[in-house]
Parts: C-alpha cells; structure tokens; sequence
C-alpha cells in the first residue's frame, strides 16, 4: 500500500509524461499498480552529468559553466584575483572595505533600486572577500539571469563609490571589526597568517581600525582600477548553459585589457610566537608548520593526513569523535574537556599545515604536549591500515559531499584556467599509502613552527619549550 | 563665421539673458561673495538637506564660509569690496545637480514604496 502511494506521488508526473495522461488514475484502486508503471520503472535512464565548460571572452575574462538539468536555480560567482594579499602596505585593509561597498550605488542604478529589484525577483546578492579573491555571489531562479548578470557585471566593469555612502559603510566595518577582535578563532587565524608568511598572505582579511578613516572613495577606485582587469576575472555559473553565459557576461568585455601587476609569491617564514591574552578562562592555540598548496603535488596527501588527525565532529553534539588521532592522544591522558582539530589551509602558491586546540587554560599546556607527540609518532612511522582507510573515506565523503562546487570551479579556473572533476581527486586520493603520509608529517615537521595563542596562558609553553620536551 | 554657424538667437531670447545677468549682478548677494547655489537653504527642504550632506568635504567647507562671511557683512550693514564680488565665471551651480539626484532617488524610493 505505502509502496502504491509512493508511486502516485514521487513518479506521478513521470509517468504523465511518458503518454499515460489518458489513464483514469483516480479509477484505479490504491491497492493496485497503475497500468503500465513497472515497465516505465525498468526503462528508467541514469541522469546524465553535464560536463564543466571553460572557455573565454576577447578580452581574456574566463568563463566557466556547469549545467544541472532540471536545476531550478542559477549559482553564480564572479572571482576577481586580488583579495587582502595584494594590498600596498598603506592600504592595508582596503579589500575590506571594498567589500563593504560591493553594492553601493553606479551611475545608472541606485543601491536601492538594486536591492528592490534583487528582493523582487527572490534572489541573492552577496560579495566576499578571500586572501586571494573577490567574490561576487548570485543566487537566482532561472530565466532572471539576464537581468541579474548585467547588474552584477556593472559592479565589476564600473563602480562607483559615491563618498557619502562609504562613510556609511565604514560604520559597519568598525563593527566588523570589533567583533573579529573579540572572536579568539578569527584572532589566532589571523595571526598564524600574520607570521607564516613573509608578504601578501601575512595580510589579514579584516581592515586594521588605524585604516578604516584614511580611506577615500579614490583608494577604492584605484584598488579597483589595479586589480579588476580581464586577466584577473573568472564568471563561474552552475545551473546555467554555457553559451547563455557567455552571452549574459558580454558586457565584461569592457573590462581593461593591461597585464597589470603580477601578484608576489608569498615565502613561509617559520619560529614565530603571537601571544595575545584575555579575560577569558579558555585558551585557543594553533600551531602550524609549512603545508602544500592548492593543487600542488602532496594536496590529496595533506587532506587525508588532515582526516587521520582528525577534523570537525562526524556525530554532532556527542563526546567527540572516537578515530581522530589527536583527539585520541589527548583524551588517553586528560579526562577534562577539550577540542582539537587538524588545519590545512592551502593557497595557490603555499599553505599551512597544524593543529588548533581549545581547552581550559589550566591543562593547555598538557593537550599542547601530546598533541605534539602524536604528530612525531606518526613522523616516525605509526600509521595503522585501518585508520588510514578510514581517513580516506571521510576525506572522500567530505569532497563529495561538502564540496561547494561553485567554489571549487571557480578557485581552479582563476588560477589554473582549467578543471579537474572530483572523481580524478577521488583516484588521487585512493592512492596515498601509509608511505606518503609518514612522508608528508615528515616534511611538515622538518620545518620550524609557529605558535599563535588567545585567551588564558597560564600553562601554555613559549616555543622553545615545546620543541625541547618533544625531543 | 562662428556666429554665423549657430542657432539664429531669437530676440527674446537675448533679451531675456540680458534681463537675467542684470538681474543676478543687482540682486546683490555676489556683492556678499555668496554663490547662486548658497542662497538655497537646507533648513526647509529634505531633498536640500539630502543634496548638502552629499557635497565633498572641501565644497561644503567653502560653501559655510562663504554663508558666515554673508551674515557678518549682512550685519554690519556692508558689502565686500568690489574686487572680492563673486565674478558670473565662478557663480557656479555646485548643488543644483545633486538636488536634481536627490529628488530622482526620493522619487524613485515613493514609487516602490508605494506599490
């Protein structure tokens, strides 16, 4: 009976498609099957995978598509390579506030016509900012795309940013600001970035406060003149085709051919220490050493050594989780709570690779130690069989099921011009043996340090001392 | 020759600029160094009040001093000396066209806010 009423449900309107409109369906009893269903079930075709399309405009801008038949929505994002890395000294945080006044008024539209008509329509307009990108973000119903595209392309081809809205803006950005102070993940985030790298990626993503007044609309028009030029702009659509992409991103054609400035490697600078205390009775530390980066040759090898080490909680709100390798260590020995998760941030010339624990600040210094030590076991070898498999799934199902396919699509095609489907990493992934991980921690650990910590320090080591009780 | 090649200037058209510049010069507030645009008061007005708050910094720094420099000299029952008179060259319409945006987007605003 459930299974008549599933079909009158999930596959009614399959099954009026395929030419049985004529049948009386209400005739039929409940009990029974409707004629002709079982065969339409076993004629059943695997929906086919639109392929990701790339291809570019005149001037250079890079257009990315992916179909999803039937979609009933467009993703859309525009990634501009500059973000907070290339900001001059002077202009620390300019990117920041660019941010803010992604949707201020342009010459033809004001913001608030813009953002009735967004409302109307029931889309979405939103803009992040990346160390390495600027993202405009569209999420619209199909058939709006027209419309939305060209307001979205006039933000990047010719914004306009009128004075008296970006001194608005900056009150929300002072709040921003504050509140990314206040927050111990983004303060030690930020400051891991801050020593790991000698340029660019040492810049944070929130605006100094010391900045934030200085600015004028002229600083955001050059910032935009500099870096939103054809060779730096990728239009990704997901749920779109790709010759109305094409079509809807014309008006990108404007954008300025000129090479510009090419954008400095960032070099990994190891043995720092940031010590930032508060009030607070919890410590946050994170540790990191010199990791891979994007697309690099040891990316699927640092994803899954990330897993084995353990990363986010796979059952929520329950004690924790029972495989991770870290958190194992430490609970052997300390009964009291804590939380300890591997990181690898990765960027397209370099990445950082560690830890990052939070606990009371009276045994941080404890957790710090044996997390410390379960790394330089698995430097030296123990790495078991079945814990590894186990890695690899969760790296895989996260992949697959996490993955922000706009994102992936856009982050490859800005810096590699190209894409790689999931399933190549998937191989990728299923060939790292025991040998490459042990080989990775190894490399990871032959590089020195760097330790940001926040909150309550009372036990937590300098960086000396960690590295003299490890050996 | 340059004459020739423009519209043809009616003569009441002439007239009537001929009566405006009379006007303006005797209507004395470029006696005060004040521009057209000043005598445009914010007070009453959303949409000036709008238009003033959008000027740059530097515009709107001039433009109140030109104003106390007014009420001083309207005070004391004076007028500048003839050389520091505002020339018709600088009597430019520095806020006419931000009122005009200003009424354009207030405009704008009522008639979605009304649907």
């Amino acid at each position: 009976m459930a299974a008549r009423l599933l079909q009158r449900s999930v596959g009614f309107s399959r099954y009026l498609k395929r030419g049985f409109a004529n049948v009386n369906v209400a005739a039929v009893p409940l009990t029974e099957s409707l004629p002709g269903y079982d065969e339409l079930e076993q004629t059943q075709t695997e929906v086919k995978q639109e392929p990701v399309m790339v291809s570019s405009l005149s001037n250079g801008v890079k257009i990315a598509s992916k179909e999803v038949p039937n979609s009933p929505y467009v993703s859309l994002g525009v990634y501009v390579k500059c973000g907070s890395r290339v900001e001059p000294y002077h202009k620390l945080g300019i990117s920041h506030l660019l941010r803010h006044c992604a949707f201020l008024s342009t010459a033809e539209k004001t913001s608030y016509l813009l953002m009735r008509e967004i409302e109307h329509l029931g889309g979405s307009l939103s803009c992040n900012t990346t160390r390495e990108h600027m993202v405009y973000n569209a999420t619209f119903l199909k058939g709006d795309q027209e419309h939305i595209i060209a307001s979205l392309c006039s933000r990047i081809t010719d914004p306009s940013f009128r004075h008296y809205e970006v001194d608005e803006q900056k009150q929300y950005l002072k709040l921003n600001i504050d509140e990314s102070s206040e927050n111990p993940n983004i303060v030690v985030n930020e400051g891991l970035h801050r020593i790991s790298f000698r340029n660019g990626l040492c810049n944070s993503l929130y605006s100094p406060s010391y900045n934030v007044d200085k600015f004028t609309s002229e600083d955001l028009e050059g910032f935009v003149r500099d870096w939103f030029i054809s060779p730096n702009v990728s239009v990704v659509g997901v749920g779109i085709d790709h010759n109305s992409l094409l079509k809807c991103a014309k008006p990108l054609t404007n954008l300025s051919e000129s090479s510009g400035s090419a954008i400095a490697k960032s070099a990994y600078v190891g043995g720092g220490e940031l010590r930032v205390d508060s009030g607070s009775p919890l410590a946050h530390v994170g540790i990191v050493c010199k990791g891979t980066s994007l697309y690099g040759p040891s990316e699927s090898i640092a994803g899954v050594v990330q897993c084995l080490l353990g990363c986010g909680q796979r059952l929520k709100w329950g004690s924790g989780s029972a495989s991770a390798r870290l958190r194992k260590a430490v609970a052997r020995k300390i009964d009291d709570k804590f939380d300890i998760n591997a990181i690898n941030i990765r960027y397209s010339d370099n990445g950082i690779f560690g830890f990052y624990a939070k606990a009371d600040g009276s045994i941080m210094g404890q957790v710090l130690q044996l997390a410390m030590a379960e790394f330089s076991e698995i430097s030296k070898g123990n790495v078991d069989e079945a814990d590894l498999t186990r890695a690899k799934n969760q790296y895989k199902a996260d992949l697959l099921m996490g993955c922000d396919l706009l994102n992936d699509i856009g982050q490859q095609v800005s810096f590699t011009n190209k894409y790689t489907e999931i399933s190549e990493k998937i191989k990728e992934i299923d060939n790292v043996t025991s040998q490459d991980v042990v080989g990775f921690v190894k490399s990871v650990f032959a590089t020195r340090p760097n330790v940001v910590s926040c909150g309550n320090l009372s036990t937590v080591p300098r960086l000396d001392e960690l590295l003299t009780n490890l050996s | 020759m340059a004459a020739s090649s423009k519209l043809p200037v009616g003569l009441g058209t002439r007239l009537l600029n001929a009566m405006s510049t009379w006007y303006r010069n005797n209507s004395g507030y470029r006696r005060l160094g004040l521009f057209r645009d000043d005598l445009v008061d914010a007070e009453y007005n959303e949409n000036v009040k709008e238009a003033v708050r959008r000027l740059p910094e530097d515009v709107m720094n001039l433009r109140q001093f030109r104003i106390k420099r007014a009420l001083d000299l309207s005070m004391k029952h004076s007028i500048l000396p003839r050389d520091q008179w505002t020339k018709p060259e600088e009597d430019v319409q520095y806020l006419t066209p931000l009122i005009e945006q200003v009424t354009k987007e207030f405009l704008e605003r009522k008639a979605w806010e009304r649907r």
